[in-house]
């Protein structure tokens, strides 16, 4: 009996070291694309709200969005805005403008510029990308944000693709692998941005970010917070929805 | 006819307002003050207060068919204490249907075919009217047809009445507008046919050119050649009786990151417009061109830097290649606590006696004005 139990024993240690080293041992690659599976989108509808804070001012714009991978359609309802539309068509850029009801192709350097004076840019709001895709993943350690276990991965460019920004840091969420916190970086070194989630949300069984705060760390007091007021993901998005016969 | 129009507009307007409890109607648009100051050649100065209020009704789709209604009132305070009539002017009053295979849009509306430049020699409507800046001419009452072809290619057709509605064809202008997206370039070309009765293009620049040969074809591009943006366009004017003229358009736009977060905005753009049309003693004598000489060579220039997240500051400055003469137009914007936006622009023009922008007779030595706004 002893010797059974011992044995029992025996196997659930050996077991549980070898779950234990099967987490821990998780590559780069494995804890980048679970977060892929919960943050990148194939299509989606989204309400949300984008205020600029410059020291004690700020100001709020609020949109509706619908993306589809790299394909998006943004219309903005706040006051100021309202009736603005963005169309991203792969690298096009589309503005349409309400008051002369203008359909206007923007030059494609716009696209790193920040969307209607946000710290977001026009490609970081109106896409989704797999970072798989863009950037190659080292884990580089594990600490803890907000109390709660992450990865620490840092992420490199991959050659001759186009983003934002050639190094990212990223800490994800070791039970919900969702991005917690996120440090850009230019390629002399120098942190350009910092993203922090305030807010993440189980929505059909997958965790993703509801609101987060995106600071530029070269303006001080500069930061945009983003709060997605409704996200519906794999809606029906009509057809048409990504044209100019709809922008207009 | 288009008052008929207007009357079943209006009625359908109404209808929807009242049924608001379902239709959810809601108003939004602009409250503007400011004061003009314009310096003249003399040295006297005048100025002058100006308000105006825009106001939008955003009435949600009945099925495939939208209205449209904006109207602005200019000085409404101003007339209001002086017990005048308020100056009203209908911006939009329209109804579109989307049909399956085109969309029809009949009343008053904008007609723009704005691609990118600042200016644009083959719009619709010609003058030099700076992209989003508001100009009444835009404001047409007309019939549209809209076709789309794929999702960045379409045919437009429209016929409007600068003169008021009436049965002679002769006094309708129309227009139609190919647009075609090729390999990231947006392609347009199109073709205009001004109204009989007056040469008249109910533009900007009619002060200036009196009238303009009576059809035009167009043909404008837009793309990127690597980071930089590029754009051009293509105008020959005609008409019965006239010489006829080109106009030649060709610009770039580019962004250049000062320190990663602060990016200039520059562009350039050079227009040559032919006016052979034109009697030789307005060419001398309004447009200050040298005798013999037919053609306006411009350069536009323009560069704009962000402050901050709310301000900015931009500099626009026009030279006529041919004589030396140029147009300065500095501004400053901020947005105020309070969401109200104040905007402070100048105009100043500079040139030799008898020059395009020399200061004295129609042009004054600089202009300022101060606006606020508040969106609501």
């Amino acid at each position: 009996m002893r010797k059974r139990i011992g044995l029992l024993l025996g196997c659930l240690i050996i077991i549980s070291i070898f779950t234990s080293i099967s987490v821990s041992a998780m590559t780069a690659e494995e804890i980048i694309k679970k977060r892929d599976s919960n943050e990148y989108i194939k299509t989606a509808k989204a309400e949300s709200e984008m205020t600029i804070v410059s020291g004690n001012r700020r100001i709020t714009k609020t949109m509706v969005s619908y993306i589809e991978g790299d394909n998006g359609l943004t219309i903005f309802t706040n006051p100021r805005d309202r009736g603005t539309k963005f169309l991203k068509r792969d690298d096009d850029l589309w503005m349409f403008f309400p008051e002369a009801e203008d359909l206007v192709k923007i030059s494609g350097h716009m696209l790193n510029q920040g969307m209607m004076g946000s710290d977001f840019s026009y490609q970081d709001m109106m896409e989704s990308d797999k970072l798989t895709e863009l950037y190659k993943f080292e884990l580089i350690g594990e600490e803890k944000i907000e109390g709660r276990n992450c990865y620490v991965l840092e992420g490199i460019a991959i050659e001759g693709k186009k983003v934002s920004y050639y190094r990212r840091k990223s800490w994800v969420d070791k039970e919900r692998f969702v991005g917690l916190k996120e440090e850009l970086y230019a390629q002399s070194g120098r942190l350009l941005k910092a993203m922090k989630v305030n807010k993440v949300e189980e929505i059909e069984g997958r965790w993703y970010p509801m609101e987060s705060v995106m600071e530029d760390k070269l303006r001080k007091g500069s930061r945009t917070e983003f709060v997605i007021k409704s996200i519906e993901f794999n809606p029906k998005i009509p057809a048409g929805t990504f044209t100019l016969e709809n922008l207009k | 006819m288009m008052r008929k129009i207007s009357i079943l507009i209006i009625l359908i307007l109404l209808g929807a307002f009242f049924c608001s409890q379902v239709l959810a109607v809601e108003t939004g648009g602009e409250l503007k003050a400011g004061w003009e100051g314009e310096l003249q050649k003399d040295g006297s100065f005048d100025s002058e207060f100006v308000e105006n209020l825009n106001l939008e009704l955003y009435i949600p789709p009945i099925g495939n068919t939208e209205v449209s209604y904006a109207f602005q009132i200019t000085r409404p305070l101003q007339d209001l204490l002086a017990g005048k009539k308020a100056s009203y002017f209908t911006k939009k009053l329209y109804l579109k249907h989307r049909f399956d295979r085109f969309h029809l849009t009949v009343g008053r509306q904008p007609v723009s075919w704005s691609f990118g430049s600042l200016l644009n020699p083959v719009d619709y409507t010609l003058g030099a009217d700076v992209l989003e800046e508001e100009s009444s001419s835009k404001y047409t009452d007309a019939l549209e047809v809209f076709i789309p072809l794929n999702w960045n290619s379409s045919l437009t057709a429209v016929a409007s009445f600068p003169e008021g509605l009436g049965t002679e064809t002769e006094k309708m202008k129309w227009g139609v507008r190919g647009r075609f997206g090729i390999k990231g370039y947006d392609l347009t070309l199109n073709y205009v046919q001004e109204a009989e009765a007056s040469g008249e293009t109910g533009g900007d620049l009619d002060n200036v050119v009196g009238f303009i040969p009576k059809q035009r074809i167009g043909f404008t591009l837009k793309g990127d050649l690597k980071d930089l943006g590029i754009y051009g366009s293509f105008g020959h004017y005609f008409d019965q009786g006239l010489d006829s003229s080109n106009s030649y358009l060709l610009g770039a736009d580019y962004s250049y990151n000062l320190n990663y977060h602060t990016k200039i905005s520059v562009y350039l753009e050079y227009l040559g417009v032919e006016l052979r049309f034109l009697d030789p003693q307005i060419r001398t004598i309004i447009l200050k061109m040298k005798s013999g000489d037919t053609r306006l060579d411009l350069l536009i220039g323009g560069v704009s830097y962000p402050i901050d997240d709310f301000s900015s500051i931009s500099l626009m400055t026009l030279v006529n290649l041919d004589d030396g003469s140029l147009f300065l137009l500095p501004s400053y914007q901020n947005t105020l606590p309070g969401n109200i936006d104040l905007t402070i622009n100048s105009s100043v023009f500079c040139g030799e006696d008898n020059t395009l922008f020399a200061p004295g007779g129609l042009l004054p030595r600089a202009i300022i004005s101060i606006n606020l706004s508040y969106p609501f």
